[in-house]
């Protein structure tokens, strides 16, 4: 369960160039749900997975997953219990090291044995089950360098570093964007299957509005640092790609959406 | 060139190559120029000659390395959590070190060996026997160090493969993505500079007792030494597994101080102008295979 309260990001504060980014932000997620996320650029909305996963200083607020307060924890920390995938492909892999390596990284997660073999027999294995559910043959070039998979290719397999070991929470930065929409659309179908499988609580920012409707079960506009508005499932269902369009013209209040 | 000095190239060449494979840890795995390299280099041979003076040789080299460790160890944390840049808080150590070194020496700017126990001291009988022209000690010498070197290059190849040797080379890599597999970076990074000057100490320590001999300026120059030595490896051979990219480190370490002796043998060449020499058959020697390639792809489009 994630619950966020009254948070508030402020860059640059008490300067000209102060910049509330987030302001006062109220949000709770139960354990699986699928939250999407859409707003305008520079409505708040990466800031508030960069609060979540402590890159960025909170001036106010608190965050709390699974009953600990992870406002103050070092970011690393939080990684042990966040998985991540942004937008950028060549954010989530060391391109000059092997799908094996990284795989062994992402599974060993903080609690690794120091020296133990990150690529022994049995982790290897292990990699090839785990890298045959995402259909691409990378489960027979186990020994190729990252740097030499397509961004699809090391999307999807980010995807999986950040779920092999189930997180309490998976945060998704508009990470289909960079992605030809043949690919988008597969990265986006098996990020809703491993999330409906392992029933992950998860975030998800995007700017495809239909994307935004069709996935999840919750959905919410944000707009200046704040919750515009909020749909659960059952509104969610009744929402159309036109309705939500016409929130990033106008500044609707909530009736008007809804007649 | 003597049977007798190309196994001093060689024997100097593998002190170097032990040196280089430090470098090749923060200069290529971690991505960053570390200059304490220079200061660690005569602390590991500061550190081995005191010891030497005693007739403890081997303690020498261990505390050496240990030594060696701590710079690089302070030279890290000066580095990620004071958040100096890594070139400056390079110098800074190296700066420190020069009057530490001075300290562990007690204040002798330079020590003479050659009554004293070194690990090679045992060969000494063994000068009498010739061996290809040279003698059976020059031989065994260049033996000890080269099994010391290939022993490194076994651990190193081993530790870079363990989930903490992934962490650091991931580190030098994509800095990022290791914060997201919950792992401190900053650790990491410190455990790299450590395990980097605790080699290039102990290619000073073993140095020292090659050549029986300490002096307060032997750490001069060496960075320069060591990534020449990880450039020409580069240049001539190409890298692709791990223990290869440590073994061509050692290989263009014995290449460069063979150039280096092709510099001193020039007929009538001033001491002076030796530095001269050899940075400019240093960077002929990187770029030849690549003016090579040029040449050979202007000849095909003539064709």
């Amino acid at each position: 369960m994630l619950e966020i309260k009254d948070l508030k990001v402020i860059f640059e504060q008490n300067t000209v160039n102060e910049k509330i980014a987030l302001d006062g932000l109220n949000l709770k997620l139960e354990d699986g749900d699928f939250l999407t996320v859409i707003g305008s650029n520079g409505s708040g909305k990466t800031t508030l997975l960069n609060a979540i996963l402590g890159l960025v200083e909170k001036q106010a607020g608190t965050i709390i997953l699974d009953d600990e307060d992870i406002t103050k924890k070092p970011s690393h920390k939080i990684a042990k219990d966040v998985g991540v995938v942004f937008q950028n492909p060549l954010r989530g892999t060391a391109p000059n090291m092997s799908i094996e390596e990284n795989l062994a990284l992402s599974s060993a997660k903080g609690k690794f044995g120091v020296f133990s073999n990150g690529t022994s027999k049995k982790n290897k294995q292990k990699f090839r089950e785990a890298l045959s559910t995402l259909n691409l043959d990378l489960e027979n070039r186990l020994e190729t360098n990252v740097a030499l998979l397509s961004g699809g290719q090391r999307q999807a397999l980010t995807l999986l570093m950040a779920t092999n070991e189930k997180p309490k929470l998976l945060l998704l930065d508009e990470h289909t964007a960079a992605l030809d929409p043949k690919t988008a659309a597969n990265i986006l179908s098996l990020t809703d299957k491993i999330v409906k499988e392992k029933k992950i609580t998860t975030i998800m920012i995007t700017h495809n509005v239909k994307d935004a409707i069709t996935y999840g079960n919750k959905l919410v506009l944000l707009n200046e640092g704040k919750i515009k508005l909020y749909f659960d499932k059952e509104e969610k269902e009744k929402l159309t790609v036109e309705k939500i369009l016409s929130l990033y013209n106008y500044n609707l209040s909530d009736t008007q959406i809804f007649n | 060139m003597s049977v007798g000095l190309i196994f001093t190239c060689i024997q100097i060449g593998l002190c170097f190559g032990i040196m280089a494979m430090g470098i090749h840890i923060s200069f290529r795995t971690l991505g960053v120029p570390d200059l304490t390299i220079d200061g660690s280099f005569t602390l590991g041979a500061a550190t081995s000659a005191i010891f030497c003076l005693y007739n403890l040789p081997i303690l020498g080299l261990i505390l050496g390395m240990i030594f060696g460790a701590l710079a690089g160890i302070v030279t890290g944390i000066l580095h990620t959590k004071l958040k100096i840049q890594a070139v400056l808080a390079g110098i800074l150590t190296m700066t420190g070190l020069y009057s530490i070194n001075f300290w562990i020496t007690k204040r002798r700017p330079s020590i003479t060996l050659y009554q004293n126990k070194t690990i090679f001291s045992f060969l000494s009988n063994l000068k009498k026997v010739d061996f290809l022209g040279s003698n059976l000690k020059e031989a065994l010498t260049l033996l000890i160090l080269l099994i010391i070197a290939i022993i490194i290059i076994i651990l190193l190849d081993r530790f870079f493969r363990t989930n903490i040797g992934l962490a650091i080379r991931a580190t030098g890599d994509n800095e990022e993505m290791v914060n997201a597999s919950s792992i401190n970076t900053d650790s990491m990074k410190i455990i790299a500079f450590a395990m980097s000057n605790a080699l290039v100490s102990l290619g000073g320590s073993l140095y020292v007792q090659l050549q029986s001999n300490y002096d307060n300026s032997y750490g001069n120059g060496m960075m320069v030494i060591g990534v020449a030595a990880i450039i020409i490896g580069e240049a001539l051979f190409r890298k692709r597994k791990l223990a290869k990219a440590y073994i061509i480190s050692v290989v263009g370490a014995i290449i460069y101080e063979f150039i280096f002796m092709l510099a001193l043998l020039i007929d009538n060449v001033n001491p002076i102008d030796i530095k001269i020499i050899t940075a400019i058959i240093i960077v002929l020697s990187v770029c030849l295979p690549m003016l090579y390639k040029k040449i050979k792809k202007g000849s095909k489009k003539d064709a």
